[in-house]
C-alpha cells in the first residue's frame, strides 16, 4: 500500500510538473502615445455585449456599420461578442485564464469591478485614459472617483448621470380603472392605500419573490457595501459617514412591518417564496399592479410593454453613489493585447454619438426608427427590434448619456431631465470610496449564506414576528462576523476621510 | 536464469497494457495534469498572473468552510443523506433488477425498463419544477388530494420535518432506473447453468436468489459502495438546491456542503475558495475510500478495489 | 434466467407497474404542463386537467427551429461520436485491469479510482485544454473533456469481466492462436453486451445532458456548436438571475420563453432518448455465455 501512494505521488509530481509548462500570463505593457497609427493593419476590437437571450441576427450589420466609422476614425475594426448575463463572470474570467482574445469587457452587472479588480482580470487604466481616452475622460469626469480602487482607474462607467432613487413603476391603465392616485413621493403609507385599492379589485399589488435583495433601498436609498450589504451601509449617505448593520435599524424593521401588513391582508400572492415566475413575466401579462424598482429618467423606457401603459413614479430621492456608478462600466480586459486599440475604442464611445447608437440599438432603419416630431426619440416598431431579435440590449449601456438616443416613450425633454436630476441629487459623502474586502472573504462568505437563508422571507412579509426575526437575523449575522466587518470597514473609511 | 523469464512473462502482458494505454492516457490528460490546481486551494489566485504565480496565502481560502455557525448541520445533512441512500439505493436497485428480470415478456419488459429510467432524464429543474406542482401550498396536486381526504394538509415548503422523506423519495425514484440497470447488467452475466442444476436440486424461487443472484452480486454490491463512499462529502447540488426552492426556513435539513459553498461565493466567484471546499471533499472522500477498501480487503481479498 | 415462475412473474409485475406508474405520472404532467394556456397556468399551477389548452409553448418552439433544430443536430452528433469513442475506451481500460495477475495492478487500479475523487477544479482543466490543445469553439471542446472516460464505468467493465465471463474462455482463445486483441474483440465483447450497452446508455445519457462542457468551451456564438442542453441552461440561468435581481431593473422578458415554454422543450429534449431507448435495450440481452462455456 505505501509503495502504491509512494508511486501514484510521483505520478501526481509529473503531472504537476507537465501542467507547470507555458501557463505564465504576461502581457507586455504597449507603449502608450496618442498618435493613431494609421499605417499598420486594422486590429479587430472585440467588446462584449450583455444580452438575456436574444437572437441579436443583426449583429453582423452592426459590427459593419460600426467599423466603417472605425475604420476610419481610429484603423480598427469591431467585432461585437454576446454574452448571456447569466453567464457574464465565467466567461470573462476563463477567457483571461485561457489568455483568449478578449479586448473591452463588461464590468458590473453580474461581475462587479471589485472582484474583478481582486481577480486582476482589468488593465489599469490611467495611462491609457490620459494618453488616448481624452473624451471619455471628459465624459466621466464627475464620477471619475467612483472608476477608482485604491487609486486606480480600472473601468469607465456607462452612467456618467449615475443619480439612481428608488421608483415604483405600475400599470397605469389599471390605476386609472381602480381610481388610484400615484404620484412622485409616495409614502409606504400611501401605497398600502394603493395596495388595498387593488385587492378590492382583486389584483395583487406586487410581488417580491424569493429574493435576498434589499428592497428597502428603493424607498429610503442608501449605500451599501459588499454583497447586498453584507460590510453594512450608509442610511444617510449624503449626511452621514456611519457605516450600521442596515438590517439592525429601526427603519428596515418598521418596513419589514409595512410589508408584513401587506402580506398578512393579502396584498401579495401568498406563495411568493415558493413562486419562480419572475415579477417581469407577472407584470406584463398584467398579473399584477406593479413593482418597485431603482428610479433614473430613462428607466422608465425598459418597463414599456406593447399591451398597456406603464407609469414610473419616484419614491426616494436621487443619490449619486459610488454603487450607482459601478453598475455598468467598460473595462479592458488583463490579457489584451493592444489595448491602446481598445482604449481607442472607449474613446471613440463617448466621442462619438453614432458610435454609441449603433452599440446600443442597432443600425437605423433595420432595428429602430425615429419617432417622427421629436429630435432624438427612437422606438423599436415595426423594425426587426420589434420582438428583440434583431439587436437588443438589455443590460448594456454605452456613451455619454446626455448624446445618444433615448428610445420612447422618453421624450426630447430626457436630456434636461437628467441633468436636472443628477443637480438635485445628493453626492454621497462617501463617494469613491469603497470597502476593500479581501481580508473578510470568510465572514463575507458566511454573511452571504445567512443573508440568502433570512432575508427573502422578511422581504416577501411571510415571518411571524417581525422584530422576533430581525433579532434571530441580527444575531447570526454577528456570529458570522458582520460586526467586525462592519468595523474594519469604519476604520477603513474614517482613514480614506482623514486623506 | 530468473531475469529472462522474467521478461517473457513481462512481454506477455504488453498487449494488455496497450489495450489499457488509451483510457490511462485520456485520464492523465483530463484528471491527472489539471491536479496541479490544487494549489489554488491555498493562493490568492489571479486570473492574469496564472496559478503558479498567484501568492500563497495558507489556509485562508478555508476559513469560510468553518465560519458559519451552522458548519455542523451542513456536514451532518452531507453525511447522514449519504449513507441513507447509499444503502437504500443499493436495496431498491437489486431489488428492482431482480424483479425485472422476473417479468415475462419481451414489450412489458420494455415497457418498464423505459418508464423507470424516465425520472432520470428530467434535469433538476424540470424536477423541481414537477415536485412544486405536486407540493405546493396554493394549487399543488398532492396537497389539494390531502385536504380533501383528511381536511387539511401540511405546508410542504414551510416545515422541515418533510424534507428528509420529500429528497430521499425524489432521489430514489429517481435513481432507481439507473441502480436497476446497473445491477441487472450483473444479473445477465450470472451463468444460468447455476440455476439449472438448482432447479434440478428442487430450490425454490426464492432460494435461488438467497444462494446464487445476491451472493453473485455482492463484489458488485460492494464495489458500487466501495466507490459511492468516495463521493460522501459531495451532494447533488441541484436536488438541495432546486427542489426545496431555496426556501431559507429549510435550511436546517436542505444545507449541505455544497450548497453551502454555492450560496457563499454566488456573488464573489471566489476561485480560491471554492477549490479549498472541493479540497476538503476529496481528502474526506479519499480517507473514506482507503479505509473502506482496507476493511473489504480483511473480509474478503477479492473484492477489494485496488 | 432459465425458466419463468408464475408467482414472481405477477408480484414482479405488480412491482413493476407500480414504478412505472410513479415515474410516468409526473412525466404526463411534465407534456401536459408544456400544453396548458400560459395564463392559465400562473394563475392556478399545473394539473392534469388544465382548464385551457393551448400550443403556444410549441409555438415558441417552432419559431425557434432554426436555433433549436441546430441545436438538436449537435446533441445528436456529439452523443453518438463521444459514446462510441468513449465506450471503446472504458472497455479496453476495463479489460486490461480485469486480469488478476496483471504486473502493477493495483497500482493502476488506484490510478483509476483516484480520478474520481480529485480534480484539479474548472479553471486548470480550462486552462491546459484551451491553451495546449486548443479546443475552444471546436467540437472537440463538447466531446473530450470530462465525459469520454470515467473511472466509474471503467471500475463496472472491470467488474464485469473479472465476475462474469469465465476465464477458461480467455485461455481457450489463446490457446486457439488468438492474439491477445483477437482474444478480446472476438471472445470478450461479444459475451458483455449487457455491460456495454449499460455503459453505453450511461454515457450516452451523460452526453446528452451535458451542458457543462458547452458553457465553458465555447463561447463564440457564431460557431452554432450549442447544444439542447446548453440552450436550456442558458435560459435556466437568465432566469434565475432574473429571478434573484427580481425588480432591480426593468428587462423586457417578451425574449425569453414563458415556463409552459420551458417545459416544452424539456419535453422535446427527453423525447429522442425515448424513442431510441427500446431500441437499444436488445443489447441488455444476455450474451452468449451459456453457448460458449459448453461449445
Amino acid at each position: 500500500m505505501k509503495k502504491t501512494l509512494a508511486m501514484l505521488l510521483a505520478v501526481l509530481m509529473l503531472a504537476a510538473l507537465l501542467a507547470g509548462c507555458g501557463s505564465s500570463n504576461s502581457s507586455a505593457p504597449a507603449e502608450v502615445s496618442g498618435e493613431i497609427n494609421k499605417e499598420e493593419a486594422p486590429y479587430e476590437v472585440s467588446i462584449q455585449f450583455v444580452g438575456l437571450f436574444e437572437e441579436n441576427k443583426d449583429i453582423a450589420e452592426v459590427e459593419k456599420a460600426l467599423s466603417a466609422i472605425t475604420l476610419e476614425k481610429i484603423n480598427c475594426t469591431v467585432d461585437i461578442v454576446p454574452v448571456f448575463i447569466g453567464d457574464l463572470p465565467t466567461t470573462t474570467s476563463l477567457g483571461v485564464a485561457g489568455d483568449e482574445k478578449l479586448d473591452i469587457v463588461a464590468v458590473g452587472l453580474t461581475s462587479p469591478m471589485d472582484n474583478m479588480v481582486s481577480q486582476d482580470l482589468l488593465l489599469p487604466l490611467d495611462d491609457l485614459l490620459a494618453a488616448r481616452g481624452q473624451d471619455a475622460l471628459k465624459a466621466t469626469e464627475r464620477v471619475a472617483a467612483a472608476q477608482k480602487m485604491n487609486g486606480v482607474t480600472y473601468a469607465v462607467s456607462g452612467y456618467n448621470y449615475a443619480a439612481v432613487g428608488g421608483g415604483f413603476v405600475y400599470n397605469k391603465a389599471m390605476a386609472e380603472e381602480f381610481g388610484i392616485d400615484m404620484h412622485d413621493g409616495m409614502t409606504l403609507e400611501e401605497m398600502t392605500e394603493a395596495a388595498r385599492i387593488c385587492k378590492e379589485h382583486g389584483v395583487y399589488f406586487t410581488t417580491f419573490g424569493n429574493s435576498g435583495q434589499v428592497n428597502y433601498k428603493f424607498w429610503f436609498g442608501g449605500d451599501y457595501f459588499g454583497s447586498t450589504g453584507s460590510f453594512g451601509a450608509i442610511l444617510d449617505p449624503a449626511e452621514s459617514t456611519t457605516i450600521v448593520n442596515p438590517f439592525d435599524s429601526q427603519e428596515m424593521r418598521d418596513y419589514w412591518k409595512t410589508v408584513k401588513a401587506w402580506n398578512d391582508a393579502g396584498y401579495l400572492p401568498s406563495d411568493q417564496l415558493t413562486d419562480t415566475t419572475t415579477v417581469q413575466e407577472y407584470f406584463s401579462q398584467q398579473h399584477l399592479f406593479g413593482t418597485s424598482t431603482a428610479y433614473t429618467t430613462n428607466q422608465i423606457a425598459s418597463w414599456v410593454n406593447p399591451n398597456f401603459e406603464v407609469g414610473l413614479v419616484q419614491t426616494a430621492n436621487g443619490t449619486v453613489s459610488t454603487a450607482s456608478v459601478r453598475e455598468f462600466m467598460l473595462g479592458i480586459a488583463a490579457n489584451c493585447k493592444r489595448p491602446d486599440k481598445a482604449m481607442d475604442l472607449i474613446n471613440l464611445i463617448y466621442a462619438d454619438p453614432d458610435v454609441a447608437n449603433l452599440l446600443m440599438y442597432g443600425v437605423e432603419g433595420l432595428d429602430y426608427v425615429p419617432v417622427e416630431g421629436t429630435q432624438n426619440v427612437i422606438t423599436y416598431e415595426g423594425t426587426n427590434n420589434a420582438d428583440h431579435n434583431g439587436y437588443y440590449a438589455p443590460f448594456v449601456h454605452y456613451g455619454d448619456m446626455l448624446k445618444i438616443k433615448i428610445v420612447a416613450p422618453l421624450t426630447d425633454s430626457y436630456y434636461a431631465d437628467t441633468e436636472a436630476f443628477e443637480n438635485a441629487a445628493k453626492m454621497s459623502k462617501t463617494f469613491g470610496y469603497d470597502f476593500d474586502g479581501s481580508a473578510f472573504s470568510a465572514e463575507g462568505g458566511a454573511i452571504a449564506t445567512v443573508l440568502e437563508q433570512k432575508l427573502p422571507a422578511l422581504n416577501a412579509g411571510q415571518v411571524a414576528d417581525v422584530d422576533a426575526a430581525v433579532d434571530e437575523l441580527v444575531a447570526a449575522l454577528n456570529a458570522a462576523g458582520m460586526a467586525d466587518a462592519i468595523a474594519a470597514n469604519q476604520a477603513a473609511l474614517d482613514a480614506w476621510l482623514a486623506k | 536464469m530468473n531475469q529472462k523469464k522474467k521478461k517473457i512473462s513481462f512481454k506477455q502482458w504488453i498487449p494488455f497494457y496497450i489495450m489499457g494505454l488509451p483510457g490511462l492516457i485520456y485520464l492523465f490528460i483530463n484528471n491527472y495534469l489539471p491536479l496541479a490546481g490544487l494549489q489554488i486551494a491555498f493562493k490568492n489566485f489571479s486570473y492574469s498572473k496564472g496559478m503558479w504565480a498567484s501568492p500563497w496565502c495558507g489556509l485562508k481560502n478555508f476559513k469560510f468552510l468553518f465560519r458559519t455557525a451552522d458548519a455542523w448541520i451542513m456536514i451532518r445533512n452531507t453525511l447522514l443523506y449519504n449513507i441513507a441512500w447509499i444503502i437504500l439505493g443499493a436495496i431498491l436497485g437489486v431489488t428492482a433488477a431482480i424483479l425485472i428480470n422476473e417479468v415475462v415478456g419481451k414489450l412489458k419488459k420494455k415497457f418498464y425498463m423505459t418508464a423507470i429510467l424516465l425520472p432520470y432524464l428530467m434535469s433538476m429543474v424540470v424536477i423541481a419544477y414537477l415536485v412544486y406542482a405536486y407540493l405546493s401550498p396554493t394549487s399543488g396536486l398532492f396537497t389539494k388530494a390531502l385536504e380533501r381526504w383528511t381536511g387539511s394538509a401540511p405546508a410542504f415548503y414551510q416545515e422541515t420535518k418533510w424534507w428528509p422523506f420529500v429528497l430521499t423519495f425524489v432521489n430514489q425514484w429517481r435513481q432507481i432506473g439507473f441502480g436497476m440497470i446497473l445491477y441487472m447488467s450483473t444479473i445477465l452475466g450470472i451463468d444460468p447453468s447455476l440455476y439449472e442444476a438448482a432447479t434440478l436440486d428442487g430450490a425454490t424461487r426464492w432460494q435461488q436468489h438467497k444462494k446464487i443472484t445476491i451472493p453473485l452480486m455482492i463484489p458488485t454490491i460492494v464495489m458500487l459502495f466501495i466507490l459511492s463512499l468516495g463521493q460522501i462529502f459531495r451532494s447533488d447540488f441541484g436536488l438541495f438546491y432546486q427542489v426545496p426552492m431555496n426556501q431559507g426556513s429549510l435550511y436546517s435539513v436542505t444545507q449541505t456542503i455544497d450548497t453551502y459553498v454555492y450560496r457563499a461565493l454566488l456573488k464573489t466567484n471566489d476561485v480560491g475558495m471554492s477549490s479549498a471546499a472541493s479540497f476538503v471533499q476529496s481528502v474526506v472522500g479519499f480517507l473514506f475510500i482507503v479505509g473502506a477498501n482496507k476493511v473489504v480487503s480483511r473480509l474478503d481479498e477479492n473484492s477489494k478495489l485496488f | 434466467m432459465v425458466k419463468t415462475n408464475k408467482g414472481w412473474n405477477i408480484s414482479a409485475n405488480i412491482v413493476m407497474v407500480l414504478l412505472s406508474f410513479l415515474a410516468l405520472a409526473p412525466f404526463v404532467l411534465l407534456i401536459i404542463a408544456s400544453l396548458t394556456d400560459e395564463n392559465v397556468a400562473m394563475t392556478y399551477g399545473y394539473s392534469y386537467f388544465p382548464q385551457k389548452w393551448s400550443l403556444s409553448a410549441y409555438q415558441y418552439i417552432a419559431n425557434q427551429s432554426a436555433r433549436l433544430g441546430r441545436a438538436y443536430l449537435m446533441t445528436i452528433i456529439v452523443t453518438a461520436v463521444g459514446t462510441s469513442v468513449g465506450v471503446m475506451i472504458t472497455a479496453l481500460l476495463g479489460y486490461m485491469l480485469s486480469n488478476k495477475d496483471l504486473p502493477g495492478r493495483g497500482l493502476l487500479n488506484l490510478y483509476v479510482v483516484f480520478t474520481m475523487l480529485f480534480n484539479g477544479g474548472l479553471v486548470p482543466t480550462y486552462i491546459m485544454y484551451v491553451k495546449t490543445f486548443a479546443i475552444k469553439n471546436t467540437i472537440f471542446g463538447l466531446l473530450v473533456p470530462n465525459l469520454l472516460c470515467s473511472a466509474f464505468l471503467v471500475m463496472l467493465v472491470r467488474n464485469y469481466f473479472e465476475n462474469s465471463i469465465p476465464r477458461d474462455l480467455y485461455e481457450a482463445a489463446r490457446i486457439d492462436g488468438a492474439s491477445e486483441f483477437q482474444t478480446f474483440f472476438r471472445v470478450a465483447l461479444p459475451l458483455s453486451t449487457p455491460i456495454l450497452a449499460t455503459i453505453g446508455l450511461m454515457m450516452g445519457l451523460a452526453y446528452w445532458n451535458d451542458w457543462q462542457n458547452g458553457l465553458y468551451y465555447l463561447s463564440d456564438q457564431s460557431a452554432n456548436l450549442k447544444t439542447i442542453q446548453n440552450i436550456l441552461n442558458d435560459i435556466n440561468t437568465n432566469i434565475a438571475y432574473l429571478a434573484s435581481n427580481s425588480n432591480a431593473s426593468g428587462v423586457n422578458v417578451a425574449s425569453l420563453p414563458t415556463q409552459t415554454a420551458r417545459m416544452a422543450i424539456a419535453v422535446v429534449g427527453i423525447l429522442p432518448i425515448l424513442v431510441i431507448y427500446p431500441f437499444f435495450q436488445k443489447y441488455f440481452a444476455k450474451g452468449i455465455t451459456m453457448g460458449a462455456v459448453k461449445g
